[in-house]
């Protein structure tokens, strides 16, 4: 056992925060990476669903941003309920999977989804546009 | 069948959120034809959208959640026997007299 901690350099010593000293669990980092994804991927996909819902519904303005907020809070609370009581097994802190991807990449899938269903649904401007241009140059 | 019901919910969800799309663009049609003003979605058309999210994103959830692993680092090692990590390859000898003893 001893040989196989000296090959592993992919263990993260858990620190203690009382007495700052390693306090003897070694986690691993690939477990944590790996776990980092699965949130990851959780939140993307929420943000590409309430993307397109937000365009199906027309939101438009600060409303927008709203429900992307109230929507990222509610991944939140079923990311808590999902994981359980037993958090500690898969994440070091809450924060990593509460907040983690609330804010950043995530946002702009939201914002891409939420665009191109608004502009597919709602404004027909730019189709318009062109529908207008051949009106006026074909013969009658 | 490994996905489960996670997966299950989350097509259903994706299906439904494509009805809803295709429901309001026609709404929109509608209202443009009569040349009326757009006030909000019918009722179902909200209700189905909002349904739709909702199965999505509990379906991803339920069927991700499963690949969460422990970070402990001897979570899937503990179960193991030492001839498991005693098992160098690099030790292997095999110019012994087992060559000479079980000969055929």
């Amino acid at each position: 056992m001893l040989e196989l901690f000296c090959l592993c350099d992919f263990l993260v010593l858990n620190m203690d925060s009382s007495t700052n000293l390693p306090s003897g669990i070694p986690f691993s980092q690939i477990s944590i990476m790996q776990n980092m994804g699965v949130i990851d991927y959780c939140r993307t996909s929420a943000a590409v669903a309430s993307g397109c819902t937000a365009g199906i519904l027309g939101l438009t303005g600060i409303y927008g941003f709203i429900f992307y907020f109230i929507f990222g809070a509610l991944v939140s609370l079923a990311l808590v309920v999902a994981i359980g009581k037993d958090w500690q097994k898969y994440f070091i802190s809450k924060k990593q999977f509460v907040t983690h991807g609330y804010i950043g990449g995530v946002f702009v899938s939201f914002l891409r989804l939420y665009l191109y269903m608004y502009y597919r649904l709602i404004d027909y401007r730019l189709v318009n546009y062109r529908l207008f241009y051949i009106d006026q140059w074909l013969p009658n | 069948m490994k996905s489960g019901v996670g997966g299950f919910c989350a097509v259903i969800g994706i299906l439904l959120s494509l009805h809803a799309a295709y429901s309001a663009a026609q709404h929109r049609t509608y209202l443009r034809i009569t040349e009326r003003e757009y006030q909000m979605l019918p009722v179902d058309v909200l209700i189905q959208t909002a349904l739709s999210l909702i199965l999505t994103c509990c379906g991803v959830i339920i069927l991700k959640i499963a690949n969460l692993k422990e970070i402990r680092a001897n979570a899937d090692t503990e179960h193991k026997t030492w001839e498991t990590f005693g098992n160098r390859s690099n030790f292997y000898v095999f110019n012994h007299r087992g060559r000479v003893i079980f000969q055929t």
